[in-house]
């Protein structure tokens, strides 16, 4: 079953990378847009908000998959200097935590689409629901990377890069 | 209810919970407790991250990133060596001249002693110096990559603030080359007692040469801060004009990186962003509770009770701003810190920004400290010398950078 975990975690994983880095170079090619339409032409109005919806897209998938990296900040010299089976105790607790707050968070973030189904964004009009789905979409991703952690430390495998420090 | 609040996230923390994490569970289980509307927290995570302003990160990130990787930051050495390594210990001198060039291309500090500890270690040690201590002197002049603009947590700092990115920005220039010129000294005074040799004669011929070939990495800090400080350019505009250039530099000019490298870079520096405005997002939840149970106003009143002596109640701030730094990471410690302390720090009259250049000054400083020294760990990982016999090294460079962050509080002119 672990090998299964594996599998899917590292399947979403897959698509997420992608998905970053075509979120950073349309970032980028946005505000390029912006900068050169507003020195040689008429300034574009709608660069600025595609520009921070994006970036709103870009951290909450990206905090997914640094989850799967083991990139969040976290403070763990308190945690590496226990001996092995408190430690784990910890870790395990720290992961049910995790896994808690995002599927609570999941389900805030549903709540919150389905209340703000009738706003649309002040420039382009688009439906604020769909800007607002990352918060759920990145919540249930995150709960399962980290109950997937969980599962496998309760099956006795060792975590490695668990929340290790940003590069 | 704060009591509680502040009680479940120290203990999430410490037993490992990811900051962000550690913040909105805690955040979120106040407000359960309080009968606040749990729609608060999607709300504010989302309305604290929706800001054009917070663009200018992953742009900086990913331009440092890129520049860090080969060319540019060999040649920047080159140059700082012809510029001043003639002297007695000259090439730790150039470690921190290097440092201060990279500084003013990248935004981070991780990133500005990658770039140099990578390309210097290797000499400083041919040369005879002690391999250890120009490491950690490298690690120390990394702290200097966020106080010299452009800088990733000013404009963290700017937009919990609600400051202008731009006047952080030029208020970094002073103190970033007092830490330099600091640092500098420390390793001229090395030189002398351990009988460094000295580089290469002084000659305007080899400025010249190296010049010209570390032109396009030089050109960098002059389109990025001639653009905003002339105000073609917002910050965050100027980030994204460094990509395009740093991407058209290392792709056409110097030809140092692949499509591929370029793709992984992409996705490296958005997860880098991603771990600190996740942070910037639970914490947007955090200051609201407070706020709303009005904690910074209490805390502040507790303090300017005990004494409203500015001097004495920044001192007191900088202590703690320096503890933090020693446990915490910097931009999750300026993310906790800031909606705490600005309103005292307004309140005792000093300015907003010249309190964001102490507080990031603080924990950039924070860098240097272990446990959590991403700088040593950074230096100690590229140069492959034991973490150990870095952090011994490092205590002349962290009491003459701490001296400079006291001058900098309070001496008002070095702004």
């Amino acid at each position: 079953m672990l090998r299964l975990i594996g599998i899917i975690d590292n399947a979403l994983a897959a698509i997420l990378k992608p998905t970053v880095a075509l979120g950073m170079a349309a970032l980028i090619a946005v505000i390029t847009l912006q900068i050169v339409s507003r020195v040689f032409f008429t300034a574009v109005g709608w660069t600025e908000e595609v520009a921070r919806f994006l970036i709103i897209w870009l951290t909450f998938l990206g905090a997914a998959l640094a989850w799967h990296q083991g990139r969040h900040i976290a403070v763990t010299f308190l945690v590496d200097f226990l001996p092995k089976a408190p430690r784990r105790t910890m870790q395990i607790a720290a992961l049910v935590v995790t896994c808690s707050f995002a599927v609570a968070l999941t389900w805030l973030g549903l709540t919150y689409m389905e209340m703000s189904s009738f706003q649309r964004s002040p420039a382009l009009r688009i439906q604020m629901t769909y800007i607002y789905a990352v918060i759920p979409l990145s919540a249930v991703l995150i709960a399962w990377f980290s109950l997937s952690d969980l599962l496998r430390l309760m099956f006795g495998q060792k975590l490695d890069g668990q929340g290790g420090m940003p590069e | 209810m704060s009591l509680l609040l502040f009680g479940l996230f120290m203990l999430f923390l410490f037993i490992g919970v990811p900051v962000a994490i550690a913040i909105g569970a805690a955040t979120l289980a106040a407000m359960y407790a309080a009968g606040v509307p749990l729609m608060v927290m999607p709300q504010q995570m989302f309305s604290g991250i929706n800001s054009f302003a917070l663009v200018a990160i992953p742009m900086f990130i990913l331009a440092g990133d890129i520049m860090a990787r080969g060319a540019v930051s060999t040649r920047l050495v080159a140059f700082a060596e012809a510029l001043i390594g003639f002297v007695r210990g000259g090439l730790s001198v150039v470690s921190v001249l290097a440092g201060m060039f990279f500084a003013a291309i990248s935004g981070s500090g991780a990133a500005t002693t990658a770039a140099v500890s990578s390309t210097l270690v290797p000499e400083l040690t041919r040369k005879g110096y002690d391999p250890a201590s120009a490491a950690s002197l490298i690690a120390a002049s990394g702290t200097i990559g966020v106080v010299i603009p452009p800088s990733v947590p000013m404009i963290i700092y700017a937009v919990i603030a609600q400051e202008s990115v731009s006047k952080l920005f030029l208020s970094g220039f002073i103190p970033g080359l007092a830490m330099g010129l600091g640092l500098m000294a420390i390793a001229l005074v090395q030189g002398y007692r351990r009988a460094y040799p000295a580089g290469e004669k002084f000659a305007l011929s080899t400025i010249w040469r190296t010049f010209r070939a570390a032109f396009w990495g030089l050109m960098t800090p002059v389109i990025i801060l001639g653009g905003i400080f002339s105000g073609i350019f917002t910050p965050s505009e100027a980030a994204v004009v460094a990509v395009n250039y740093a991407i058209l530099v290392s792709l056409f000019i110097y030809r140092d990186i692949t499509l591929r490298q370029l793709y992984h870079l992409l996705i490296r520096s958005a997860v880098t962003t991603a771990v600190i405005m996740i942070v910037i997002a639970c914490s947007a939840a955090l200051s609201w509770a407070l706020s709303s149970w009005q904690v910074p106003g209490t805390i502040a009143r507790f303090v300017l009770g005990f004494s409203t002596e500015a001097y004495l109640v920044l001192a007191l701030m900088l202590v703690l701003i320096l503890l933090t730094g020693v446990f915490i990471e910097t931009a999750s410690a300026l993310i906790i810190l800031t909606p705490i302390l600005l309103p005292l720090a307004v309140q005792l009259g000093v300015d907003p920004v010249h309190f964001g250049i102490i507080i990031v000054m603080g924990l950039a400083i924070g860098m240097i400290t272990p446990p959590v020294a991403i700088n040593l760990y950074v230096a100690s990982s590229v140069t492959g010398i034991g973490l150990e016999r870095i952090v011994r090294a490092i205590l002349p460079y962290l009491c003459m950078l701490i001296l400079v962050l006291i001058g900098v509080t309070y001496i008002p002119l070095m702004l």
